[in-house]
């Protein structure tokens, strides 16, 4: 929402004419398109009695002359189009809808008895009409609102203006300064300094040898020992002990860099896999459900050795060939600098030529790369889907897929063959342009005023040593921006805060009860759609209860809220009669227990997935865990029992049978609220019963709560509750509720009807 | 071999088998309601008798959004359960077929894009500045490869990170440099 102070002094005046001033009106809000669905400023104010909207298009205009746009010389001046009033009183329920592209605000008119379409808006102001719908609803309703602490203006950045991409987050990627994300990265490596510092010095030593090099096996050697009257005239060996010494101590600092590189590289990609999976790990569930688990692999893998790229390579070696270039410049200017200007000159030519032909070569390694990834997806595809491939005979359709993708792949890594066959040798050709050049001028100098043969030879080496780093300074730009942006997200990882967050003074209670409580809870996975709406109920200790309901009732919902995976958006949920956020993670995971729809097993043996959460647990206690959830019988068949291997290549479990071996780890928790979604959907009716009639004797003092479509599973049950759409709507025993004929006995008949069809009577 | 179901019974129509309402101006008769449309629907009970089932507001969605734009559509209650399928709008006379045009427009608004101004990348996300049929728009995409979406050969949707869809209809139609801007990542 925007604050009066804030709107634009041409919307301003457009609304003081109807009479809306900074003091009558309550709430202004912007919306980006208008009722038609067309982009356009649309300003919303609400005063005591009316709702407005101001429709126009703002124009920023130069006061003036135009010259150079600044900000003080800019006048925004806006043009009204329309201009829609209703009377506050008739409407009410102000709701935001979400299209297909953007969204659209309704409000309930009480005049005409039906929802009506007030505007249209993008997605971007979803959020904010969100919290305006929320305020001016509570005004309705009270007379008063509570105004919303963020500030509309705090999700803009303020130097370009663009919307934070993460709006948890104050921090805009295009106007980051590179330097900032370097030096927090740079905290990584500080632990490492001395090493760093060595290596640093190594390689430096290592350009100062390959500066020195060139002259004395050339300069040195043709003119002092060779050519007669040299201050070291015909002392051969003292070269060649120069140059092996040279050599060697090249080789020996050399040595010294590779081993030490070779140490610290492990430990520092060690340190930061170890940051990001920590990251990671510790943000809360909705993080994940917006990113693909494959993506955050890249991430810890790749990113990590990206990142440490930069720091031990690519940085360091920027730096030493600046200077390198720097001094071997300096050099042939002190020897000669009417021929270094000559191996200059072609420099800035060279510079611009390469950073042309490596934008074009990145375009054909870019494509080579995405045609790579449709083929390894397609392949990925039809070898997963094999049998379906097989059962409808659809072969001969994958294999042509297959060739297409193939031959695109194939014509783009050909072209980057092709590219690279005949651009490096133009590359070498552009190079050795300029060498030349220095030969011939050289050599005429050398022929003519007396420029010794030596001189020439060295400077012919210099020549390579400053255009050696060319390609390296060009290339260097792209990889490292390609390293920031792995920077970049990991930073993104590591400020993303967890949605639903420990207390700081969260209780931690040693012992549960087991009481359940839902006051008034309203939740929705999105903003703009509830899932669960206003739901109160209250759960005793010890009880069984029983959730009914369709698929997406918001059953399962209910139990994500209780075990905190998410926090309610509205109400409470208690335990015990503490509000779930004031309570200590640790209280809530080690008395609540939940097995859901998707069991999930890790890699490992069967003792190991079931010991998860209580890795003390004896192997009594894991075989009486076992039985009670009726996997005991089907593991002690198999060869290894309880320590057969599941996973990938070993024995893979069916889908009964995996949940059966989640309900053994959750039992061996002995938690006070054990929470059952769907736990037994993959059983057949005998061994569901065999586990409930376990769980029966398990379950005394202990709170169960039972999620089922099947709902003669919850027969038994001490309440059940129908939930449909977000709302309780029946409660009751299954007897109470039979009798009712409500929801309840429509679903329970029909399920009835159909097993005795299939000819199943339970 | 035990009795097939061939024997039983004869084969059915899948038609049959799976009952789908579908809408049309003998059945239903579409109306305009303070900008949303709605729906009165004439419905045979069992028994022979006709009720008349009357939705204030109705929501539309196309079953096949990139294909087929006037046909197969899904009519919805505020819950969004379906209460009926249009198999085409041309099965309802003009004014209907106007207010449920009307209403798929509104929903499905996406702007087009005419011209990519500019398109740069920094840490991960894109910056785009285009010009479309809704004025000049500026906005994010978070890995760009996936948020472009092709649909045929030369249409391409586009999804900024805020869930904002915007289309470019023709790739031929576009010009060489805002065609060049964005070929990397298709």
């Amino acid at each position: 929402m925007t604050e009066m102070e804030q709107i634009p002094s041409g919307v301003y005046e457009a609304a003081a004419k109807r009479g809306i001033t900074k003091e009558n009106a309550l709430l202004a809000v912007y919306a980006d398109r208008n009722r038609e669905g067309v982009n356009c400023d649309n300003w919303i104010f609400v005063t005591k009695d009316t709702f407005t909207m101001i429709g126009g298009i703002q124009r920023i205009i130069p006061k003036g002359h135009a010259g150079r746009l600044e900000r003080s010389r800019l006048e925004v001046k806006f043009g009204q189009l329309s201009f829609d009033e209703y009377t506050l009183e008739t409407l009410k329920d102000f709701r935001v809808e979400q299209q297909i592209s953007g969204c659209i605000l309704t409000a309930f008119d009480t005049g005409k008895e039906a929802y009506v379409l007030l505007t249209h808006l993008s997605c971007y102001k979803m959020e904010e009409m969100i919290q305006f719908c929320a305020c001016l609803n509570e005004y309705k309703e009270k007379g008063t609102f509570d105004p919303p602490k963020e500030r509309e203006n705090d999700r803009y950045c303020p130097k370009c203006g663009r919307l934070y991409p993460d709006r948890s987050r104050k921090l805009c990627p295009a106007c980051m300064n590179r330097m900032s994300v370097v030096r927090r990265m740079g905290t990584f490596i500080v632990k490492y300094k001395w090493q760093v510092i060595v290596i640093l010095a190594a390689m430096a030593l290592t350009t100062l040898l390959g500066v020195l090099t060139p002259y004395i096996s050339s300069g040195f050697f043709f003119d002092e020992v060779l050519t007669e009257g040299g201050n070291f005239y015909g002392q051969v060996g003292l070269v060649i002990f120069l140059i092996v010494s040279t050599r060697l101590l090249a080789l020996l600092i050399n040595m010294i860099n590779e081993v030490l590189t070779a140490r610290i590289v492990p430990k520092i990609t060690y340190d930061l896999k170890n940051v990001i999976f920590h990251s990671i790990e510790r943000l809360s569930i909705s993080f994940f459900s917006k990113r693909q688990t494959g993506s955050l692999m890249n991430q810890v893998f790749w990113d990590a050795d990206s990142i440490y790229w930069f720091f031990v390579e690519g940085f360091p070696y920027l730096i030493i060939n600046i200077i390198q270039t720097i001094a071997v410049a300096a050099i042939m200017f002190i020897i000669d600098w009417q021929l270094a200007l000559v191996a200059l000159v072609f420099c800035p030519v060279f510079i611009v030529a390469i950073v042309q032909l490596y934008k074009h070569m990145r375009k054909l390694y870019a494509r080579r790369y995405s045609r790579s990834r449709r083929m390894n997806g397609m392949l990925a595809d039809a070898l997963g889907g094999v049998r379906v491939v097989k059962a409808f005979s659809k072969e001969s359709t994958e294999i042509h897929r297959f060739e297409q993708r193939n031959a695109a792949f194939a014509q783009a890594s050909q072209n980057v063959s092709l590219y690279n066959g005949t651009v490096f040798p133009l590359v070498t050709f552009l190079f050795s342009i300029s060498s030349i050049l220095v030969l011939g001028i050289g050599g005429w100098r050398v022929a003519g005023d007396g420029m010794t043969y030596g001189l020439l030879l060295t400077f012919l080496s210099y020549t390579t040593l400053l255009y050696n780093p060319m390609s390296f300074f060009v290339d260097i730009n792209y990889r490292i921006s390609e390293n920031m942006n792995a920077m970049f997200r990991l930073m993104e990882i590591m400020d993303a805060e967890p949605e639903v967050r420990e207390a700081e003074d969260a209780v931690t209670l040693a012992q549960l009860q087991g009481r359940v409580t839902f006051e008034n809870v309203e939740f929705g996975y999105d903003k703009t759609r509830k899932i669960i709406d206003d739901v109160s109920f209250d759960i005793t200790p010890g009880k069984k209860i029983g959730i009914v309901g369709h698929t997406g009732a918001g059953k399962s919902t209910i139990a994500n809220l209780i075990i905190r995976l998410y926090d309610a958006d509205r109400g409470r949920v208690l335990i015990d009669g503490v509000d779930v956020r004031c309570l200590s993670f640790e209280t809530l995971r080690k008395n609540i227990a939940i097995v859901s729809q998707e069991t999930y097993l890790f890699q490992g043996t069967i003792l190991d997935n079931i010991r998860y959460a209580a890795p003390n647990a004896t192997m009594e206690e894991v075989i009486a865990a076992s039985k009670a959830s009726g996997a005991h019988d089907f593991i002690i068949k198999l060869p290894d029992g309880y320590s057969t291997k599941i996973g990938w290549g070993h024995k893979d479990l069916s889908g009964g049978e995996r949940q059966r071996v989640s309900i053994a780890r959750a039992i061996l928790m002995a938690p006070k609220i054990l929470i059952m979604d769907e736990a037994t959907s993959a059983m057949d009716t005998k061994t569901e019963r065999l586990i409930q009639t376990a769980l029966e004797k398990l379950s005394q003092g202990r709170t169960t709560i039972m999620i089922a479509h099947r709902l003669s599973t919850l027969r038994d049950a001490d309440t059940l509750m129908v939930i449909e759409n977000g709302k309780v709507s029946e409660a009751g025993t299954h007897t109470e509720l039979l009798e009712k004929e409500g929801i309840y006995h429509k679903l329970y008949t029909l399920q009835y009807e159909a097993l005795k069809n299939a000819g199943i009577q339970e | 071999m035990k009795e097939t179901s061939q024997e039983k019974e004869p084969v059915r129509k899948l038609s049959d088998v799976a009952e789908i309402r579908y809408l049309h101006r003998g059945n239903t008769e579409i109306f305009l309601k303070n900008g949303f449309p709605g729906a009165r629907i004439q419905c045979r009970q069992e028994d022979g008798s006709e009720t008349v089932e009357e939705h204030n507001r109705i929501w539309l969605h196309r079953a096949f959004p990139f294909d087929l734009l006037k046909e197969y559509i899904s009519v919805q209650n505020k819950d969004q359960e379906e209460i009926g399928l249009i198999r085409e709008l041309a099965d309802f006379d003009e004014d209907a077929q106007g207010i449920l045009c009307g209403a798929l427009e509104h929903k499905y608004y996406t702007p087009k894009i005419a011209k990519i101004v500019s398109l740069k990348e920094a840490h991960g996300y894109s910056f785009w500045q285009v010009e479309s049929d809704a004025g000049k728009l500026q906005f994010t995409l978070q890995d760009t490869f996936r948020s472009l979406l092709r649909v045929g050969e030369d249409k391409v949707f586009v999804f900024d990170n805020y869930g904002n869809r915007y289309v470019i209809e023709s790739l031929k139609a576009l010009d060489r440099r805002s065609l060049r801007r964005i070929e990397l990542y298709l």
